[in-house]
This record gives structure tokens, sequence and C-alpha cells, in this order.
């Protein structure tokens, strides 16, 4: 406002046509100068968009697509009571940077998908095993989209540029195999955030459920209560002894005990302090990726109050693990990973 | 033709590169006479720093940085190779290198005891015929749209090495050609 003011009165000191002049001639300027900015702001930006043609999450048709699915030549309407939010962990360290290239970035280790649904107020939780065998969208080096072929679910996180082009990539795959279901938001992060992400709640305290780890950690034995803090968070979460066949399945099991806990600790820290909790959430910005804004964070979070989420909400597509040619797979039993069990075998959906 | 099996008795690792992985490589019958014993070809991360050819060293360098980018072109001019000239594959047909662009960094054809790395065979440059795997060659379109460019880390010299469908398997991305020598190599797709 101060500056408007001063404006105004050096204007009014001008005499009437030598003003209307230097208007002209300074909109004049002003608007090539503009157009000299824009055009080479655009020219910039064709330039680095030129060989990067970004098509993830753009295959998917946002509007009516989203609205109906086909499953086995039967239409459905999608229940837009409900939400689900991706969760990604990435094999990497440090800090979570973009590159500049495509198919270098890490690859994603622990895939879920939370489900909440608002009308059942009920949270289910689906382990995603990143050796799913499925449709990914793979790019060149220079991110020129080559379309989509089957390996790793793993992998559509590394096809991107360890951005929001993995980020979008990942979801992508994870809707195609899951039929095309929406998804609405994703959490990406890294080793490096675990210890954000367990301080975030204050630690959690968890009974071991396997020996998967005892050999290495004594005390993180089968049966063990262990309160999970900076000193042995990243070891129950990401460790896994890849000379064992299918390990990564005793690790999705830890990771049920860990989240099962977890949404029970979250979901009192956010009734406690839900702008405290955000504040936290936005200082772990180099270790996060995420589309959620502060204004989606608080539906969401208002969301989770309302939803119950047990261990048996914690599902996992049925399937196949097998023992690949060069790395474990696991093959959906139904085309579209349509149908879910819980550890106890107990039916999510299907 | 047959080819010398090497298995591990590891359990499966986890999935690595997207591109070109890590693997002892499956050499053919007069490819393993000429490995000396006790030696074997892998496929191993990329070490710019080992390679005489500052201009290799450079190329491989910016491909496999995920904090660069670097054209086919700008690859090209490093490793001085004339464009305005006639180009022409291992197996003779010519190439217009600039019409591809790389689908997979680069990694090392190297020969190792499994604890030293050799870039020749013996001291001397020689071709191999063996077969590599890469995720990138995994399904892809048309295996004629793809070669392979190996850079010789001693002379910085340029070969484009093409496959066939008789030589190559798209479930695994496997491919079986000969290696003018041992070095740098990644593999390129026509760009559309």
């Amino acid at each position: 406002m101060a500056m408007e003011k001063t404006e105004r009165e050096r204007t009014r000191k001008m005499p009437g046509k030598r003003r209307n002049k230097k208007l002209i001639f300074g909109c004049i300027a002003a608007g090539i100068l503009m157009a000299a900015v824009l055009g080479n702001l655009a020219y910039r930006t064709h330039k680095a968009q030129e060989n990067r043609h970004v098509t993830a999450g753009n295959s998917i048709d946002m509007k009516s697509g989203y609205r109906n699915i086909t499953y086995n030549g039967k239409e459905y309407q999608y229940n837009s009571l409900i939400t689900t939010i991706l969760y990604a962990g990435i094999d990497s360290e440090g800090k979570m940077e973009t590159n500049a290239g495509y198919t270098q970035a890490a690859r994603a280790d622990s895939i879920s998908l939370a489900v909440l649904d608002k009308k059942h107020k009920k949270m289910t939780v689906i382990a995603l095993s990143r050796d799913t065998m499925t449709e990914v969208r793979r790019y060149s080096m220079s991110g020129k989209d080559r379309g989509m072929y089957v390996t790793h679910l793993g992998y559509a996180y590394t096809y991107g540029d360890g951005g929001e082009v993995s980020c979008e990539n990942l979801r992508e795959a994870v809707s195609k195999l899951l039929g095309g279901i929406p998804i609405n938001e994703y959490a990406v992060t890294n080793q490096s955030s675990m210890t954000y992400i367990n301080d975030l709640v204050g630690g959690v305290t968890v009974k071991v459920p396997n020996d998967d780890l005892s050999d290495r950690y004594p005390e993180l034995s089968a049966g063990a209560m262990v309160t999970l803090d900076d000193t042995n968070i990243r070891d129950y979460l990401h460790y896994r002894d890849t000379a064992k066949d299918l390990s990564n399945e005793g690790r999705i099991k830890r990771h049920q005990v860990y989240i099962t806990a977890y949404v029970e600790q979250l979901k009192q820290q956010l009734q406690d302090d839900m702008d405290g909790t955000w504040k936290k959430l936005e200082s772990m910005e180099d270790y996060l990726q995420t589309s959620i804004t502060k204004n989606k964070y608080i539906s969401l979070a208002k969301l989770l109050e309302t939803v119950e989420f047990t261990a048996d909400d914690y599902c996992r597509p049925e399937g196949q693990n097998v023992v690949g040619e060069d790395h474990d797979e696991e093959v959906c039993s139904n085309p579209l990973c349509g149908s879910y069990v819980s550890w106890n075998g107990k039916l999510c959906y299907g | 033709m047959s080819l010398g099996m090497v298995s591990s008795v590891m359990a499966n690792p986890s999935i690595q590169d997207a591109t070109i992985e890590k693997q002892d490589v499956v050499v053919a019958e007069e490819t393993a006479q000429i490995i000396p014993e006790g030696k074997k070809l892998v496929v191993m991360e990329a070490a710019p720093d080992k390679y005489e050819s500052k201009e290799a060293a450079e190329v491989v360098t910016k491909l496999n940085d995920p904090k660069t980018t670097i054209t086919m072109k700008e690859m090209l001019d490093i490793l001085k190779v004339d464009t305005t000239k006639e180009i022409k594959t291992e197996s003779g047909n010519v190439i217009n290198p600039s019409e591809y662009e790389p689908i997979s960094k680069f990694a090392d054809l190297v020969l190792t005891d499994g604890t030293t790395v050799e870039y020749d065979i013996n001291g001397e440059v020689k071709a191999v015929k063996a077969t590599v795997k890469a995720e990138a060659l995994k399904d892809v379109k048309d295996i004629k749209d793809c070669v392979l460019m190996q850079i010789d880390p001693k002379a910085g010299e340029v070969y484009f090495i093409e496959s066939d469908e008789e030589s190559y398997v798209p479930e695994t991305g496997e491919v079986t050609v000969t290696f003018p020598c041992l070095g740098p190599f990644c593999v390129l797709e026509k760009a559309e």
C-alpha cells in the first residue's frame, strides 16, 4: 500500500500530456519486457521438456475413468467415500533429491496402499511386495517414454527422476495393478526418513513377529517387546537377509506389526496436536515426497481419527511367491490382484 | 554354439539396477578358450577412473551421473566420432548413431579373478563372444532398434554392436553378441 501511494503522488506531479506519454511508453516497455521474460521462460521450459515426455499419471483418464471401473466385463461406479494413499519406502540414503536424468532413482522397497473408508469408518492397508510382477512404465535416460512392460513393481520409482515423476510412475503402476483404481495421494520416504517417521509419534513399541533378524540382531528375536528408536528402527524396518529366499516376506510381516502400532499412536498424536504434527512433517521436507498439502492433511487427519484399524486390516493380495531366475517374484493369483487376505488368512476384500 | 554356464549358489538378491545389473557373463566356447585360468568375465559397475582414455572416462562419468544429462551428440563429440562420415556397426551395417539414445547407463565388461579387474586379456585387446543380460532390453518392441555401444577404455575407440532375434531372449533381456574389446558398454535405442 505504501508503494502504491508514493507512485500515485509521483504521477500527480506530472503535467497532463507528458504524464500520459510516459505512461504509454512505460506500458509498452513493461509489455515488451514481460513478453521477453515470458518468451524466454517458455523457450527454456520447452527446451528442458524437449527430451522429457512425462506421461506417467497422464495415461489414466482422470475424469470418466475415475468414476467407473470395468472389472470382469462389469462396470462399477467408484466409491467416492473411499480415499486411498500410496506409501513407498525407497532404498536410498540422504536427502531425497530430483535427478537430472531418468532410470537411475532408487528402488521402492516397501509399498503399501492405505484405504480409508469414510462410510464404514474402516481403514485397510494393502501391502504390496516390491517383487510383484506387473506393468511398469519405463523411460530412456533422457526421459523418453518407452511404454509399459512387465517387471518388478519396485522398479516403477527407479524409472523416474527420483522426484515427482518417480512418484507418479509408481502411483500409475500401483493403480494399474489394482484394476485402475484412483490413488488419491502419495507419500514416499527413504531410509534416512525412518528415524523422522518414528520420532513423529515418539517411538513405537512392538512385539517382534519373527526370527528373521535374530542372527544379526539378537535383541530383535521373535517375541521380544522392543521400543523402536533412532538406534534400531532401521534394522527392524529395513534389514533382510538377501541370502535367504523370499526374505522380503518376513520383512513385510514386521512392517505389519509396526504399522498397526504406529497408526494407533498417530491417531492419538493427531488428536493431541494436529498443528504440531504438521510442523514436524514440514521439518522433514528433504526426506519426504508427498502430494499431500496442508489442507489435504487436515481432512485426512480428521478422517484417520474416525476409522478403525487392527492387525487384521493389514492385507496382501492373494498370490504366489516364486524364486525367479535372478530375483524373487510375486505373482497375484487374481489378474488384477483383486482379492486380499490378512496375515491370518482372513479375507479382506474379494 | 555351446556356452559355458556360470551359476550362483546364493539365494536371489534384491532387484538392483533397472538397466544393466552386475552379473557373471556366459561366454561362447571360443571365448572360454582365451580366458586365463582362474579368471572370468563379469559385468560390473563402470569404473571410469580406471580407463586410460580420458574421453571414455568423461562420457561414462557423465551418462552415469544422475545429476547430469548428456545427449547422444555430446557423447559422440567428446569421443571424437566424425558423424559426417559413414559409420558402420560391427556387423558391417551403416548406422547413424545420432538417431539413437541411451536407455541404460554404462556398465563395464571386465576380466576378474575376484580381486583384480582387467580391461584386456593377457595384455591384449581381444574380442569376446558373450551373453549379457540387461533389464533395459527386456521385451523391447524390436531388437533391431537396439544396439550396444561399447568404448575401448584404452584407446577411446567406439563400437556399435547389433543383435538379432536369434540371439535375443525378450523375457530376460539377454543378448549374445561379440564385443570387440572389454570395457564400458551401454544400450542404445532408436528414438522414434
